[in-house]
Protein backbone atom coordinates (compact mmCIF):
# COMPACT_ATOMS: atom_id res chain seq x y z
CA UNK A 1 0.00 0.00 0.00
CA UNK A 2 1.60 3.37 -1.12
CA UNK A 3 1.35 6.75 -0.01
CA UNK A 4 -1.26 7.74 -1.83
CA UNK A 5 -3.84 4.35 -1.41
CA UNK A 6 -3.36 5.14 2.12
CA UNK A 7 -4.21 8.49 2.40
CA UNK A 8 -7.25 7.94 0.60
CA UNK A 9 -8.34 5.16 2.87
CA UNK A 10 -8.06 6.82 5.48
CA UNK A 11 -9.74 10.04 4.33
CA UNK A 12 -12.94 8.09 3.16
CA UNK A 13 -13.00 6.43 6.00
CA UNK A 14 -12.91 9.31 7.79
CA UNK A 15 -15.15 11.26 5.71
CA UNK A 16 -12.51 14.37 5.13
CA UNK A 17 -10.86 15.28 2.17
CA UNK A 18 -7.25 13.72 1.47
CA UNK A 19 -5.42 17.25 1.68
CA UNK A 20 -6.71 17.31 5.44
CA UNK A 21 -5.18 13.57 5.86
CA UNK A 22 -2.18 15.17 3.88
CA UNK A 23 -2.06 17.93 6.27
CA UNK A 24 -2.51 15.67 9.42
CA UNK A 25 -0.07 13.42 8.12
CA UNK A 26 2.87 16.09 7.83
CA UNK A 27 1.54 17.01 11.42
CA UNK A 28 2.44 13.70 12.77
CA UNK A 29 5.75 13.67 11.11
CA UNK A 30 6.38 16.66 12.19
CA UNK A 31 5.74 15.77 15.50
CA UNK A 32 8.29 12.80 15.27
CA UNK A 33 11.00 15.00 13.98
CA UNK A 34 11.08 17.32 16.71
CA UNK A 35 10.71 15.36 19.62
CA UNK A 36 12.29 12.15 18.36
CA UNK A 37 14.98 14.90 17.41
CA UNK A 38 15.18 16.03 21.49
CA UNK A 39 15.59 11.49 22.09
CA UNK A 40 11.64 11.58 23.19
CA UNK A 41 10.18 8.88 21.93
CA UNK A 42 6.61 8.73 21.00
CA UNK A 43 3.72 6.11 22.02
CA UNK A 44 1.06 4.95 19.40
CA UNK A 45 -1.22 2.54 21.44
CA UNK A 46 -1.91 -0.56 19.72
CA UNK A 47 0.65 -0.43 17.14
CA UNK A 48 3.96 0.43 18.77
CA UNK A 49 6.53 3.35 19.70
CA UNK A 50 8.93 5.35 17.79
CA UNK A 51 12.35 5.53 19.93
CA UNK A 52 15.31 7.28 19.17
CA UNK A 53 18.65 5.62 19.54
CA UNK A 54 21.89 6.49 19.74
CA UNK A 55 24.60 4.61 17.92
CA UNK A 56 28.39 4.54 18.70
CA UNK A 57 30.87 5.45 16.80
CA UNK A 58 33.02 2.31 15.86
CA UNK A 59 35.65 0.97 13.73
CA UNK A 60 34.36 -1.26 11.13
CA UNK A 61 36.01 -3.38 8.14
CA UNK A 62 34.88 -3.14 4.67
CA UNK A 63 33.85 -6.59 3.79
CA UNK A 64 34.67 -5.92 0.00
CA UNK A 65 38.19 -4.03 -0.09
CA UNK A 66 39.09 -4.71 3.56
CA UNK A 67 39.59 -1.15 4.97
CA UNK A 68 39.01 0.20 8.27
CA UNK A 69 36.53 2.57 8.27
CA UNK A 70 35.70 4.84 10.68
CA UNK A 71 31.55 5.15 10.91
CA UNK A 72 30.48 8.41 13.27
CA UNK A 73 28.21 7.98 15.78
CA UNK A 74 24.58 8.81 15.11
CA UNK A 75 20.91 8.58 16.04
CA UNK A 76 18.59 6.60 14.36
CA UNK A 77 14.73 6.23 14.91
CA UNK A 78 13.77 2.80 16.12
CA UNK A 79 10.28 1.52 15.53
CA UNK A 80 9.54 -1.25 18.51
CA UNK A 81 6.12 -3.17 17.70
CA UNK A 82 3.38 -3.16 20.45
CA UNK A 83 2.45 -6.92 21.74
CA UNK A 84 -1.12 -6.39 20.20
CA UNK A 85 -0.07 -5.64 16.58
CA UNK A 86 2.96 -8.01 17.58
CA UNK A 87 0.04 -10.95 18.44
CA UNK A 88 -1.80 -10.25 15.40
CA UNK A 89 0.81 -10.25 12.65
CA UNK A 90 1.78 -13.70 13.84
CA UNK B 1 14.36 14.47 27.22
CA UNK B 2 14.24 10.79 27.23
CA UNK B 3 10.36 11.03 28.02
CA UNK B 4 7.73 8.75 26.84
CA UNK B 5 4.90 11.00 24.67
CA UNK B 6 1.26 9.58 25.43
CA UNK B 7 -1.29 9.05 23.26
CA UNK B 8 -3.35 12.16 24.33
CA UNK B 9 -0.09 14.21 24.62
CA UNK B 10 0.99 13.26 20.76
CA UNK B 11 -2.98 14.49 19.68
CA UNK B 12 -2.31 17.85 21.63
CA UNK B 13 0.55 18.32 19.56
CA UNK B 14 -1.02 17.40 16.22
CA UNK B 15 -4.37 19.55 17.03
CA UNK B 16 -2.23 22.23 17.89
CA UNK B 17 0.04 22.59 14.87
CA UNK B 18 -2.59 21.96 12.30
CA UNK B 19 -5.04 24.25 14.06
CA UNK B 20 -8.21 20.78 14.13
CA UNK B 21 -10.30 19.99 16.93
CA UNK B 22 -8.09 17.41 19.11
CA UNK B 23 -11.39 15.07 18.75
CA UNK B 24 -10.53 14.81 14.81
CA UNK B 25 -7.35 14.02 15.34
CA UNK B 26 -7.76 11.73 17.80
CA UNK B 27 -9.84 10.34 15.48
CA UNK B 28 -7.21 10.43 12.74
CA UNK B 29 -4.28 8.76 14.49
CA UNK B 30 -6.67 5.78 14.96
CA UNK B 31 -7.59 5.16 11.74
CA UNK B 32 -4.61 6.07 10.16
CA UNK B 33 -2.67 2.97 12.45
CA UNK B 34 -5.60 1.02 12.25
CA UNK B 35 -5.72 1.02 8.51
CA UNK B 36 -1.61 0.59 8.38
CA UNK B 37 -2.10 -2.32 11.08
CA UNK B 38 -5.04 -4.26 8.42
CA UNK B 39 -2.86 -3.91 5.39
CA UNK B 40 0.44 -5.07 7.28
CA UNK B 41 -2.13 -7.93 8.68
CA UNK B 42 -2.77 -8.38 5.16
CA UNK B 43 0.80 -8.78 4.33
CA UNK B 44 1.13 -5.71 2.78
CA UNK B 45 4.06 -3.08 3.12
CA UNK B 46 3.14 0.49 3.50
CA UNK B 47 4.75 3.19 2.94
CA UNK B 48 3.49 6.63 5.17
CA UNK B 49 5.02 10.14 3.47
CA UNK B 50 7.45 11.74 5.55
CA UNK B 51 7.39 9.13 8.22
CA UNK B 52 8.65 6.06 6.45
CA UNK B 53 7.83 2.61 5.50
CA UNK B 54 6.69 -0.62 7.59
CA UNK B 55 7.55 -3.57 6.12
CA UNK B 56 6.51 -7.51 7.77
CA UNK B 57 9.56 -10.03 7.00
CA UNK B 58 9.05 -13.30 7.96
CA UNK B 59 12.02 -14.79 10.04
CA UNK B 60 12.70 -18.44 9.55
CA UNK B 61 13.10 -20.69 12.48
CA UNK B 62 16.82 -20.67 14.12
CA UNK B 63 18.01 -22.21 17.00
CA UNK B 64 18.43 -20.02 20.06
CA UNK B 65 19.46 -20.07 24.18
CA UNK B 66 16.71 -18.89 26.34
CA UNK B 67 18.35 -15.50 28.49
CA UNK B 68 17.48 -16.63 31.48
CA UNK B 69 17.99 -20.45 32.12
CA UNK B 70 21.14 -20.64 28.93
CA UNK B 71 19.17 -23.62 27.47
CA UNK B 72 18.87 -23.74 23.71
CA UNK B 73 15.42 -23.23 22.08
CA UNK B 74 14.14 -23.53 18.76
CA UNK B 75 12.76 -20.08 17.83
CA UNK B 76 9.96 -20.58 15.39
CA UNK B 77 9.43 -18.99 12.15
CA UNK B 78 7.24 -15.89 12.61
CA UNK B 79 6.75 -12.32 11.41
CA UNK B 80 8.61 -9.27 12.17
CA UNK B 81 7.53 -5.70 11.35
CA UNK B 82 10.60 -3.61 10.48
CA UNK B 83 10.74 0.24 10.23
CA UNK B 84 12.80 2.36 7.88
CA UNK B 85 12.37 5.95 8.48
CA UNK B 86 11.61 7.85 5.38
CA UNK B 87 14.81 9.97 4.51
CA UNK B 88 14.30 13.48 5.86
CA UNK B 89 12.59 12.07 8.91
CA UNK B 90 16.31 10.18 9.85
CA UNK B 91 18.10 13.05 8.69
CA UNK B 92 16.35 15.25 11.07
CA UNK B 93 16.68 12.85 13.88
CA UNK B 94 20.30 12.25 13.64
CA UNK B 95 20.83 16.25 12.89
CA UNK B 96 23.43 16.77 16.18
CA UNK B 97 25.62 14.15 14.07
CA UNK B 98 25.12 15.22 10.54
CA UNK B 99 28.03 17.00 10.40
CA UNK B 100 30.36 13.59 10.80
CA UNK B 101 31.30 11.56 7.55
CA UNK B 102 32.63 7.89 8.25
CA UNK B 103 36.17 7.98 6.98
CA UNK B 104 38.51 5.53 5.29
CA UNK B 105 41.83 4.81 7.91
CA UNK B 106 44.87 3.93 6.80
CA UNK B 107 45.92 0.41 7.46
CA UNK B 108 49.30 0.97 6.77
CA UNK B 109 49.42 2.93 9.94
CA UNK B 110 52.45 1.86 12.29
CA UNK B 111 54.00 3.37 15.34
CA UNK B 112 56.77 5.06 13.29
CA UNK B 113 54.66 6.53 10.88
CA UNK B 114 52.89 8.80 13.98
CA UNK B 115 56.28 9.45 15.47
CA UNK B 116 57.77 10.85 12.33
CA UNK B 117 54.08 12.90 12.07
CA UNK B 118 54.80 14.08 16.20
CA UNK B 119 58.76 15.23 15.03
CA UNK B 120 57.43 17.46 12.10
CA UNK B 121 55.26 19.26 14.09
CA UNK B 122 56.99 19.94 17.53
CA UNK B 123 54.01 22.18 18.63
CA UNK B 124 51.90 18.94 19.27
CA UNK B 125 53.21 17.90 22.79
CA UNK B 126 53.48 14.40 23.62
CA UNK B 127 50.15 13.76 25.56
CA UNK B 128 51.13 11.23 28.39
CA UNK B 129 53.44 13.76 30.12
CA UNK B 130 51.49 16.79 29.97
CA UNK B 131 48.37 15.02 30.89
CA UNK B 132 49.67 13.70 34.12
CA UNK B 133 51.59 17.02 34.94
CA UNK B 134 47.67 19.21 34.73
CA UNK B 135 45.81 16.74 36.03
CA UNK B 136 47.19 14.62 38.86
CA UNK B 137 50.34 16.06 38.36
CA UNK B 138 51.71 14.65 42.26
CA UNK B 139 53.52 17.56 43.97
CA UNK B 140 55.92 15.14 45.06
CA UNK B 141 57.53 15.87 40.87
CA UNK B 142 56.74 19.00 41.71
CA UNK B 143 58.48 20.32 44.26
CA UNK B 144 62.35 19.89 43.41
CA UNK B 145 61.71 22.09 40.77
CA UNK B 146 60.55 25.50 42.78
CA UNK B 147 63.30 24.94 45.37
CA UNK B 148 65.97 24.76 42.73
CA UNK B 149 65.31 28.28 41.49
CA UNK B 150 65.30 28.88 45.50
CA UNK B 151 69.23 29.21 46.80
CA UNK B 152 70.25 30.79 43.47
CA UNK B 153 67.65 33.58 43.61
CA UNK B 154 67.44 34.62 47.04
CA UNK B 155 70.84 35.75 47.89
CA UNK B 156 70.25 39.26 45.95
CA UNK B 157 66.41 39.07 47.51
CA UNK B 158 68.14 39.55 51.21
CA UNK B 159 71.34 40.67 50.36
CA UNK B 160 69.48 43.62 48.20
CA UNK B 161 66.61 44.82 50.81
CA UNK B 162 68.87 44.84 54.22
CA UNK B 163 70.73 48.07 53.45
CA UNK B 164 67.47 50.03 52.12
CA UNK B 165 66.04 48.44 55.13
CA UNK B 166 63.00 47.55 53.92
CA UNK B 167 62.62 43.98 55.53
CA UNK B 168 62.96 45.79 58.50
CA UNK B 169 59.41 47.27 59.31
CA UNK B 170 58.91 43.96 58.21
CA UNK B 171 60.59 42.32 60.86
CA UNK B 172 59.61 44.60 63.22
CA UNK B 173 55.99 44.11 62.39
CA UNK B 174 56.39 40.68 63.51
CA UNK B 175 57.89 41.18 66.86
CA UNK B 176 54.82 43.17 67.44
CA UNK B 177 52.66 40.54 66.26
CA UNK B 178 54.56 37.75 67.58
CA UNK B 179 57.04 37.24 70.22
CA UNK B 180 57.90 33.60 69.11
CA UNK B 181 59.95 34.60 66.26
CA UNK B 182 62.05 36.32 68.41
CA UNK B 183 63.80 32.83 69.65
CA UNK B 184 63.30 30.76 66.71
CA UNK B 185 67.03 31.84 65.09
CA UNK B 186 68.62 31.93 67.97
CA UNK B 187 69.18 27.72 69.06
CA UNK B 188 70.03 25.32 67.04
CA UNK B 189 68.07 24.80 63.72
CA UNK B 190 66.60 21.73 64.96
CA UNK B 191 64.44 23.22 67.94
CA UNK B 192 63.96 25.51 65.14
CA UNK B 193 62.07 23.04 63.01
CA UNK B 194 59.95 21.93 66.06
CA UNK B 195 58.99 25.89 67.59
CA UNK B 196 58.68 26.61 63.78
CA UNK B 197 55.24 25.07 62.87
CA UNK B 198 52.49 26.87 65.19
CA UNK B 199 53.59 30.13 64.46
CA UNK B 200 53.72 29.75 60.89
CA UNK B 201 49.97 29.07 60.68
CA UNK B 202 49.00 31.90 62.82
CA UNK B 203 51.62 34.71 61.69
CA UNK B 204 51.88 33.85 57.62
CA UNK B 205 48.90 35.67 56.88
CA UNK B 206 49.39 38.73 58.27
CA UNK B 207 53.39 38.83 56.29
CA UNK B 208 51.15 37.93 53.01
CA UNK B 209 49.78 41.38 53.60
CA UNK B 210 53.02 43.12 55.10
CA UNK B 211 55.21 42.50 52.50
CA UNK B 212 53.89 41.18 49.19
CA UNK B 213 56.46 42.77 46.78
CA UNK B 214 59.59 40.70 47.13
CA UNK B 215 57.47 37.89 47.49
CA UNK B 216 55.73 37.81 43.97
CA UNK B 217 58.54 38.81 41.79
CA UNK B 218 60.94 36.23 43.50
CA UNK B 219 57.96 33.39 42.74
CA UNK B 220 57.60 34.54 39.29
CA UNK B 221 60.93 35.26 37.81
CA UNK B 222 62.55 32.27 37.97
CA UNK B 223 60.12 30.34 36.17
CA UNK B 224 56.66 30.77 34.20
CA UNK B 225 55.00 28.36 36.95
CA UNK B 226 51.95 27.01 36.09
CA UNK B 227 49.03 28.79 36.84
CA UNK B 228 47.27 26.44 38.98
CA UNK B 229 50.31 25.87 41.15
CA UNK B 230 50.91 29.42 41.95
CA UNK B 231 48.70 29.62 44.89
CA UNK B 232 50.00 26.97 46.72
CA UNK B 233 54.06 28.36 46.02
CA UNK B 234 52.69 31.77 48.00
CA UNK B 235 51.65 29.82 50.82
CA UNK B 236 55.12 27.92 50.84
CA UNK B 237 57.21 30.36 50.78
CA UNK B 238 56.19 33.26 52.84
CA UNK B 239 57.19 31.40 55.92
CA UNK B 240 60.31 30.19 54.24
CA UNK B 241 61.39 34.08 53.42
CA UNK B 242 61.11 35.72 56.62
CA UNK B 243 62.67 32.74 58.04
CA UNK B 244 65.69 33.24 55.95
CA UNK B 245 65.36 37.32 56.30
CA UNK B 246 66.34 36.88 60.22
CA UNK B 247 68.45 34.55 60.13
CA UNK B 248 70.47 37.13 57.72
CA UNK B 249 70.50 39.71 59.80
CA UNK B 250 72.96 37.38 61.53
CA UNK B 251 74.61 36.95 58.84
CA UNK B 252 76.42 33.81 59.50
CA UNK B 253 77.02 31.42 56.21
CA UNK B 254 76.84 28.23 58.68
CA UNK B 255 73.75 28.87 60.29
CA UNK B 256 72.19 30.27 57.06
CA UNK B 257 72.74 26.63 55.14
CA UNK B 258 70.88 24.91 57.83
CA UNK B 259 67.80 27.62 58.20
CA UNK B 260 67.54 26.97 54.35
CA UNK B 261 67.74 23.52 55.04
CA UNK B 262 64.85 24.23 57.72
CA UNK B 263 63.21 26.31 55.81
CA UNK B 264 62.76 23.90 52.83
CA UNK B 265 61.15 21.66 55.43
CA UNK B 266 59.42 23.93 57.52
CA UNK B 267 57.76 24.90 53.74
CA UNK B 268 56.53 21.58 52.87
CA UNK B 269 55.23 21.50 56.48
CA UNK B 270 54.00 24.73 55.72
CA UNK B 271 52.54 23.76 52.61
CA UNK B 272 50.93 20.41 54.41
CA UNK B 273 49.19 22.37 56.73
CA UNK B 274 47.83 25.04 54.39
CA UNK B 275 46.93 23.09 51.53
CA UNK B 276 44.89 20.88 53.90
CA UNK B 277 43.66 24.14 56.01
CA UNK B 278 43.30 26.11 52.86
CA UNK B 279 39.82 25.37 51.95
CA UNK B 280 38.54 25.76 55.61
CA UNK B 281 40.13 29.29 55.44
CA UNK B 282 37.90 30.42 52.44
CA UNK B 283 34.80 29.47 54.24
CA UNK B 284 36.03 31.00 57.67
CA UNK B 285 35.13 35.11 58.02
CA UNK B 286 37.82 35.91 59.56
CA UNK B 287 40.86 34.84 57.66
CA UNK B 288 39.21 35.87 54.39
CA UNK B 289 40.75 39.40 54.73
CA UNK B 290 44.34 37.99 54.51
CA UNK B 291 43.14 35.22 52.52
CA UNK B 292 41.06 37.07 49.51
CA UNK B 293 43.46 38.38 47.45
CA UNK B 294 45.25 34.93 46.71
CA UNK B 295 41.85 33.12 46.22
CA UNK B 296 40.77 35.86 44.00
CA UNK B 297 43.89 35.89 41.95
CA UNK B 298 43.50 31.91 41.80
CA UNK B 299 40.01 31.76 40.73
CA UNK B 300 40.85 34.82 38.18
CA UNK B 301 43.24 32.89 36.78
CA UNK B 302 41.91 29.37 35.68
CA UNK B 303 38.80 31.39 34.64
CA UNK B 304 40.49 33.26 32.30
CA UNK B 305 42.74 29.63 30.91
CA UNK B 306 40.26 27.22 31.29
CA UNK B 307 37.33 26.88 29.60
CA UNK B 308 34.71 24.11 30.74
CA UNK B 309 31.68 23.32 28.75
CA UNK B 310 28.71 20.56 29.74
CA UNK B 311 27.95 17.82 28.00
CA UNK B 312 24.54 17.01 27.25
CA UNK B 313 22.61 14.03 25.13
CA UNK B 314 23.15 16.14 22.27
CA UNK B 315 26.53 17.42 22.92
CA UNK B 316 28.61 14.59 22.85
CA UNK B 317 32.61 15.52 23.10
CA UNK B 318 32.73 15.41 19.07
CA UNK B 319 30.02 18.19 18.81
CA UNK B 320 32.42 20.04 21.38
CA UNK B 321 35.09 19.44 19.52
CA UNK B 322 33.54 20.97 15.90
CA UNK B 323 32.31 23.67 18.16
CA UNK B 324 35.73 24.97 19.65
CA UNK B 325 38.03 23.33 17.35
CA UNK B 326 36.44 23.52 13.89
CA UNK B 327 36.30 19.57 13.77
CA UNK B 328 34.41 16.95 14.94
CA UNK B 329 37.73 14.58 14.81
CA UNK B 330 39.58 16.24 17.55
CA UNK B 331 37.20 15.11 20.56
CA UNK B 332 40.35 12.45 21.63
CA UNK B 333 41.73 15.55 23.23
CA UNK B 334 39.20 16.99 24.89
CA UNK B 335 39.01 13.30 26.00
CA UNK B 336 42.83 13.01 26.43
CA UNK B 337 42.05 16.23 29.11
CA UNK B 338 39.07 14.59 31.25
CA UNK B 339 39.83 10.74 31.08
CA UNK B 340 39.80 11.03 34.65
CA UNK B 341 36.10 12.03 34.82
CA UNK B 342 35.09 10.30 31.38
CA UNK B 343 35.42 6.15 31.50
CA UNK B 344 33.71 5.67 28.34
CA UNK B 345 33.98 8.54 25.50
CA UNK B 346 31.26 6.97 23.98
CA UNK B 347 29.19 7.14 26.98
CA UNK B 348 29.79 10.72 28.18
CA UNK B 349 26.86 11.10 31.46
CA UNK B 350 24.97 14.10 30.08
CA UNK B 351 25.60 17.20 32.59
CA UNK B 352 29.55 16.01 32.77
CA UNK B 353 31.15 19.65 33.09
CA UNK B 354 34.52 19.11 30.65
CA UNK B 355 37.41 20.90 30.04
CA UNK B 356 38.43 22.24 26.70
CA UNK B 357 42.01 22.21 26.32
CA UNK B 358 43.88 25.19 24.64
CA UNK B 359 44.06 23.97 21.22
CA UNK B 360 47.91 24.81 21.18
CA UNK B 361 48.31 22.52 23.53
CA UNK B 362 47.73 19.47 21.38
CA UNK B 363 48.36 21.37 18.26
CA UNK B 364 45.35 20.90 17.13
CA UNK B 365 44.59 22.84 14.02
CA UNK B 366 42.06 22.06 11.41
CA UNK B 367 43.92 23.41 8.21
CA UNK B 368 46.92 20.88 8.75
CA UNK B 369 46.33 17.71 7.88
CA UNK B 370 48.71 15.93 9.34
CA UNK B 371 46.64 17.44 12.54
CA UNK B 372 43.68 16.23 12.15
CA UNK B 373 45.02 12.81 10.50
CA UNK B 374 47.00 12.33 14.19
CA UNK B 375 43.69 12.83 15.66
CA UNK B 376 41.81 10.29 13.59
CA UNK B 377 44.57 7.92 14.37
CA UNK B 378 44.26 8.58 18.00
CA UNK B 379 40.61 8.46 18.19
CA UNK B 380 40.95 4.84 16.13
CA UNK B 381 43.36 3.87 19.03
CA UNK B 382 41.49 4.70 21.79
CA UNK B 383 37.96 2.54 20.44
CA UNK B 384 40.24 0.08 19.42
CA UNK B 385 41.22 -0.04 23.13
CA UNK B 386 37.43 -0.18 23.92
Amino acid sequence: MDNKKLVETVASNMGRTTQDINKLIEAFAGVLRTRCGEMDSVIVPGFGTFEPKKRNERVMQHPKTGKRMLVPPKIVLGFKVSNVLKAKLK
Amino acid sequence: MNTKITFVELVDMIAESTSTTKRVCELFVKELFATVSQALIDGEQVKIKGIGTFKVARMKPRKGVDVNTGEPIQIESHNKLTFTPDKSLAEAINQPFAQFETVVLDDDVTDEKLAAIDEEHPSAIPETPIITNDIGGTLADEFPEFHEPLPATEPDEFFVPEPIGSPKPVQEEKQKLEPAPEPEPEPEPMPAKVIEPEPVAVESEPVKTAEPKPVKPVLEEPEPVDNFYRPEPRNVYTPTQEQIDSASARSKLKRWLWALLAALVLGILGWLIFGGSDNGNKQNAESSQEVAPVDSDATTVEASSVITDTVTSKIVLSTLSDRYYDSPWFWVYIYEENKNIISDPNNVKPGTIVVIPPAEKYGIDANDPASLKKAQRLSWEILKGK
